[in-house]
């Protein structure tokens, strides 16, 4: 029909032919039309036909059609046939001439409606009923504020234009339903969000998705002062924190507002003076913090001064001196030896000091966050005079040691600093006899009560040449029992222990363990052990071609379980020295005529050049009676390296030779004495 | 071993190790131990002191009693001297026991 439709529009005459070929409009089928409608023009030549032939009206068309629409929409019915009515309904009922609503303007379509039309009239037989569809979503939810990076948490409302649609979100991101959360009212977003929202109403469409992302950004900790602002009398150290792991701290101290460009905190703040502390904390990803304020008000006390107690002036009697002051926690310092104490320099006061003798005291005391106090003197001026403070029966004035009734006196030997031992090693073989493979300083100090018993055996010990390649020790045999000594210590100039190798074992009073019947003291097993570590581990001072060695000095303390009558040591002041190889303990060399522990081998003896005849008491002698061994009042320069003694000693030989008549003096260092270059002297 | 080895090349000194010959009772020790006995009617310390005034050994007196001390004293000291009571009595070296009362 269609070909029949665009052949014959352009004739009349077939147009009426057409028509006669139907007996009524009714015949026709419309549906052969484009858009089941009769073209306008036959309509309008049947409208200009007589009454008697009826046509059918055109349906009504609506504007906009049927489809899917957002919003409320007015929907226009128009018919091509002139002076045709309409009706339509919304209900889904077939409307007709006299069922549905009159179409006088458009209708508003705001839900999912299926809209249902016919038009009809005078002249015209009824239209078919057309329907068209109209699906209605619900306005696009809006969320208020909308996507965005806000410093703080945000409130979200959500509306839509739709009444009584409901709303329903999702906040991670995945798609709203209707079984999604519904929305009642504003929401609080703490933290980075997507929200996603749709408006769902019965009747309607679902609105479409809105989607906001919100990125709601941390604020750093405000940073707090420790201690906090506020009056204070001594210096601060001021720390600043903030509670925000890894944030950075930037402050200032002149009042300006801190940024990126300020000074970095790093640590305690030193606040001395009166000061106001401006901070703020800052991390990436975050807000800065608020800046947090701080004035301190700073009056530094000084520490009080020191307070000696006595007074300073004159006493007769020992004293104890006490040193204090007033401001808690305080250190003292103080000197005897006439240096300003300070901070760095001085003794620490902890107990009262006593003094036996006149004493200048000067003392400091220093507190954290004062000022040091004032350099306080006290001279104490104490001439002992009869009084007896410790009742041992020996007046003060001449008891040195006034407070302690168990001691009265030091007896020095030698009386006026170090003797020397000196060895020869390589016995029994008497070598180059340089008296230098071992010299050891000594100077022993007998302290006696006011019954002249020896109370305490005190010693200085240094070994200053160790002319050798041998490992020697050095030993000492008292003339008591073992079971007399109460306790027996070897310290070094640092305090601490000497430590002695395997060979040697000590009982628990320090003395070497042994059968020996009288007590033996191990003062070192090893003298290279005393040297500095780069120390050349042969002829150490005693080659003029080799560096000096500072030797360490040993100290010695025995104390007596009970004290031992000063007679048992009248034989010697120099007791039973002897040295030992390190290696082989038991071979001992003393003294001449000094008998060996019960630990030396004295199969060596008659051995070599050694002639020792224990039976008539000679020891440590050769057929000549040379000895292996001297002991020297005083402190012996001895000869260099392969020197013999009595080479690098001109009068030696002639003291020996005129049994001890002539130059008993022969170790002096002075004219005439000794063979130039061939006495070792410390550079 | 090498610090103990002989030297043979002494021109020095006429007398050597090998031809020094000392007497067997020859005391090589540079010092003298002295037997001192001391009396005195008053309590005090006495000090026994070279002429310098070093001070060699002390020991305290009882009145009215006899005090026996050892001294052992440089080989080349003729004399010492006892501080008591503000006394000073120099007493010559000569035997092996000296005795004084004050």
């Amino acid at each position: 029909m269609k070909k029949f439709y665009n052949s014959y529009r352009i004739s009349l005459i077939v147009t009426i032919l057409f028509f006669c070929s139907f007996s009524s409009l009714a015949d026709i089928n419309y549906s052969e039309f484009e858009n089941s409608r009769l073209p306008e023009y036959l309509l309008n030549s049947f409208a200009n036909q007589n009454s008697g032939l009826l046509v059918q009206a055109n349906p009504p068309v609506a504007v906009p059609s049927s489809g899917t629409y957002t919003g409320t929409q007015l929907v226009t019915l128009t018919t091509s046939s002139t002076g045709a009515s309409i009706r339509y309904t919304t209900d889904d009922t077939d409307p007709s001439t006299t069922l549905g609503t009159l179409y006088s303007g458009p209708v508003s379509i705001s839900s999912n409606t299926v809209l249902k039309s016919i038009a009809y009239g005078t002249g015209f037989t009824d239209s078919p009923v057309v329907s068209a569809i109209y699906i209605i979503n619900c306005e696009t939810p809006v969320l208020s504020p909308a996507s965005g990076t806000y410093p703080t948490g945000q409130h979200v409302t959500m509306s839509t234009a739709t009444a009584g649609a409901t709303l329903y979100y999702t906040t991670d991101g995945t798609q709203p339903t209707s079984a999604s959360t519904p929305y009642s009212s504003r929401i609080t977003l703490n933290s980075n969000t997507t929200l996603r929202v749709v408006a769902i109403k019965n009747g309607m469409g679902d609105s479409q998705i809105t989607t906001e992302n919100y990125t709601i950004l941390s604020i750093v900790e405000t940073p707090a002062f420790t201690p906090p602002a506020g009056n204070y009398n001594a210096v601060q150290n001021v720390t600043i924190v903030s509670a925000t792991l890894d944030a950075t701290i930037y402050y200032t101290i002149d009042g300006t507002t801190p940024n990126s460009n300020s000074l970095k905190y790093t640590g305690p703040v030193n606040v001395a003076t009166n000061l106001t502390v401006k901070a703020v904390a800052m991390k990436n990803g975050m807000l800065n913090s608020t800046i947090s304020t701080a004035t301190y008000t700073i009056q530094i006390l000084k520490t009080s001064n020191p307070v000696f107690t006595p007074a300073p002036g004159n006493f007769t009697t020992p004293q104890s001196i006490t040193i204090s002051n007033a401001t808690p926690g305080s250190t003292i310092k103080y000197t005897t030896d006439g240096t300003t104490p300070s901070q760095t320099n001085g003794i620490i006061y902890t107990i009262p000091v006593s003094i036996i003798a006149s004493a200048n005291f000067k003392a400091i005391a220093f507190n954290q966050g004062y000022t040091d106090s004032d350099v306080v003197s006290a001279e104490y001026k104490i001439t002992l005079g009869d009084a007896d403070s410790d009742g041992d029966r020996v007046s003060d004035n001449e008891d040195e040691f006034p407070i302690d009734p168990l001691r009265a006196s030091n007896n020095l030997f030698p009386a006026d600093g170090f003797g020397s031992l000196a060895f020869e090693d390589n016995w029994p073989s008497k070598a180059d006899y340089d008296m230098n493979d071992m010299v050891i300083d000594y100077q022993f100090n007998q302290i006696t009560n006011a019954k002249n018993e020896v109370v305490e055996i005190k010693a200085r010990v240094v070994l200053r040449a160790n002319g050798t390649n041998q490992r020697n020790g050095f030993g000492i045999e008292f003339p008591v029992s073992p079971s007399q000594v109460n306790s027996c210590e070897i310290k070094k100039t640092d305090g601490t222990p000497v430590s002695l190798g395997s060979s040697i074992t000590l009982s628990s009073n320090g003395l070497e363990s042994s059968n020996n019947p009288k007590a033996i003291v191990i003062l070192f097993d090893d003298g290279y052990k005393l040297f500095p570590q780069n120390t050349p581990e042969s002829l150490i001072n005693t080659s003029p071609d080799i560096a000096w060695s500072k030797p360490d000095t040993l100290y010695m303390t025995i104390t007596f379980a009970l004290p031992v009558s000063m007679d048992v040591f009248a034989k010697n002041r120099f007791y039973n020295p002897f040295i030992f190889n390190t290696k082989l303990r038991s071979k001992e060399i003393h003294l001449p005529d000094f008998a060996p522990t019960s630990l030396a081998d004295i199969t060596l003896f008659n051995t070599g050049d050694d002639k020792s005849d224990p039976s008539i008491g000679k020891y440590y002698k050769t057929a000549n009676n040379l000895p292996w061994a001297i002991n020297i009042y005083e402190e012996y320069n001895y000869p260099v390296e392969k020197t013999s003694i009595m080479d690098a000693f001109l009068h030696f030989a002639t003291w020996a030779q005129s049994n001890g008549t002539l130059y008993p003096d022969w170790y002096k260092i002075k004219d005439g004495y000794i063979k130039p270059n061939a006495v070792y002297i410390h550079p | 071993m090498n610090s103990c080895s002989k030297d043979d090349s002494r021109p020095w000194n006429a007398v050597n190790s090998e031809t020094l010959v000392a007497q067997s009772n020859f005391d090589w020790n540079t010092t003298k131990t002295y037997q001192l006995t001391l009396s005195g009617s008053l309590s005090h310390i006495v000090k026994i002191t070279s002429a310098k005034g070093i001070v060699f050994q002390k020991v305290f007196l009882s009145a009215g009693t006899q005090c026996l001390t050892n001294i052992t004293l440089p080989s080349y000291e003729k004399s010492v001297h006892l501080v008591y009571n503000n006394k000073d009595i120099e007493i010559a070296l000569s035997g092996s026991e000296l005795t004084y009362s004050f």
